[in-house]
């Protein structure tokens, strides 16, 4: 037997009793993205340090008795959102991820998406509690979450969810659907500068208003995503 | 991605999940890391899925991807007495005999060049010009990684196993 030969067949005899260990593929995504979410969280602080070493070579260079406060009050600085990372599997969607925001919120989205808090508004109430998008999104924005819908590409999508106080008027918000639909498109309201898709809901007692953006060049598919996304959102009585 | 997709996709995870680990296996010479890779490249396969799945051959492409993260982790291992320590590592923490392990450890004396040709030249049965191909090399350099790789296969493993033909 040639030497070529015998290691065809050894090759082939060893994969063949190789038993492969198991792997289940949901876990491939949640250890992708740990990794992306370390990635992206280096990435942040090489920026912050960057950043940090600039605006201290600056103040250093300022003629003494000049006042530093030119300097801190300059342009901010979107950052990237801090995007929560996933907690479990979907049971529902085998490639699904199931991410906790806090606040008693639990949503499923699909591995790619990003899902963060509500944390990077400048709003107090309606208090922002979850924002979600089919890319990762940065934070910031005033009563809306501005940076992020400026950055939203032509076949993404994005909503985020507001809760409003238990004392609100609570006949506007109707019980939660089984299935939620995006109905006609309302405004443009003056926060976010555009039309959305909104939602008023009731659930678990508790009162929320969602903001849907769609791109223009959306597929159905990302669409009936979106829906599917807010459908999975499970909501505790107790925030 | 929509439903008819991801049931493709699922469907080849179902299908390809044993073949890919088991390439990487041989690339690696660990199980556990093999299963790691191929579950790796399903997740990036998942993530281009739109343009996987209008490819014939998708399962080529899978292979493709397992075998780059293989070359990637071989490079990583940098000192190889290191990876043979590993084979014998894993063996006993799977509590159950790796096949062929003196193929293995003949597999991890080679670069990971020469390892990734003898793989693809003699388990995916690849011929030398889609071995160039794949790698981005030239048809005489893969001719050049097999004679090494064989001349070094035969230095390690026993002289019987094969009638020797230089």
């Amino acid at each position: 037997m040639s030497v070529e030969d015998e290691l065809r067949a050894r090759f082939q005899q060893a994969a063949e009793a190789l038993r492969v260990p198991k792997r289940e593929l949901s876990d491939g995504f949640q250890r992708s993205e740990r990794m992306r979410a370390r990635k992206r969280a280096a990435e942040v602080l090489s920026v912050g340090v960057v950043l940090a070493l600039f605006g201290a070579s600056i103040w250093l260079l300022l003629p003494l008795g000049k006042s530093h406060d030119s300097v801190q009050s300059g342009g901010a600085v979107n950052s990237p959102t801090a995007s929560v990372s996933p907690s479990a599997v979907s049971s529902t969607h085998p490639t699904w991820l199931v991410h906790s925001v806090g606040q008693g919120l639990t949503i499923e989205s699909p591995p790619d998406w990003s899902i963060a808090g509500g944390g990077g508004m400048n709003v107090v109430s309606p208090e922002p509690v979850l924002l979600a998008g089919t890319w990762l999104f940065p934070a910031g924005g005033d009563c809306a979450p501005t940076a992020a819908l400026d950055s939203m590409p032509r076949d993404g999508a994005f909503f985020w969810i507001l809760e409003y106080p238990s004392l609100h008027d609570t006949q506007e918000f109707a019980p939660r659907p089984e299935h939620f639909s995006f109905g006609d498109l309302k405004g443009p309201f003056e926060c976010v500068g555009q039309r959305t898709y909104l939602l008023l809901f009731r659930d678990a007692s508790r009162l929320f208003q969602a903001h849907i953006v769609i791109g223009p060049d959306a597929s159905n598919s990302v669409r009936s995503d979106v829906l599917e996304v807010l459908d999975s959102l499970q909501v505790d009585k107790e925030a | 991605m929509d439903k008819d997709a991801q049931l493709n996709f699922e469907q080849l995870w179902r299908t390809e999940f044993g073949n890919v680990a088991r390439t990487a296996y041989l690339l690696t010479g660990d199980p556990e890391e093999a299963a790691d890779l191929a579950q790796e490249a399903f997740v990036e396969t998942y993530r281009r899925w739109e343009d996987v799945s209008r490819m014939d051959r998708q399962a080529a492409w899978v292979q493709r991807v397992v075998r780059n993260l293989a070359v990637t982790w071989l490079r990583r291992q940098r000192v190889w007495a290191r990876l043979a320590a590993r084979l014998e590592v894993a063996e006993v923490a799977t509590l159950e005999p790796l096949p062929d392990p003196e193929l293995m450890a003949a597999l991890a004396a080679l670069t990971p060049a020469q390892r990734v040709v003898l793989v693809l030249r003699y388990y995916s049965d690849q011929s030398i010009e889609d071995v160039a191909d794949a790698l981005h090399k030239r048809p005489g350099t893969v001719r050049a990684l097999t004679s090494q790789g064989l001349e070094k296969m035969r230095g390690i493993l026993p002289k019987e196993a094969w009638r020797d033909e230089r």
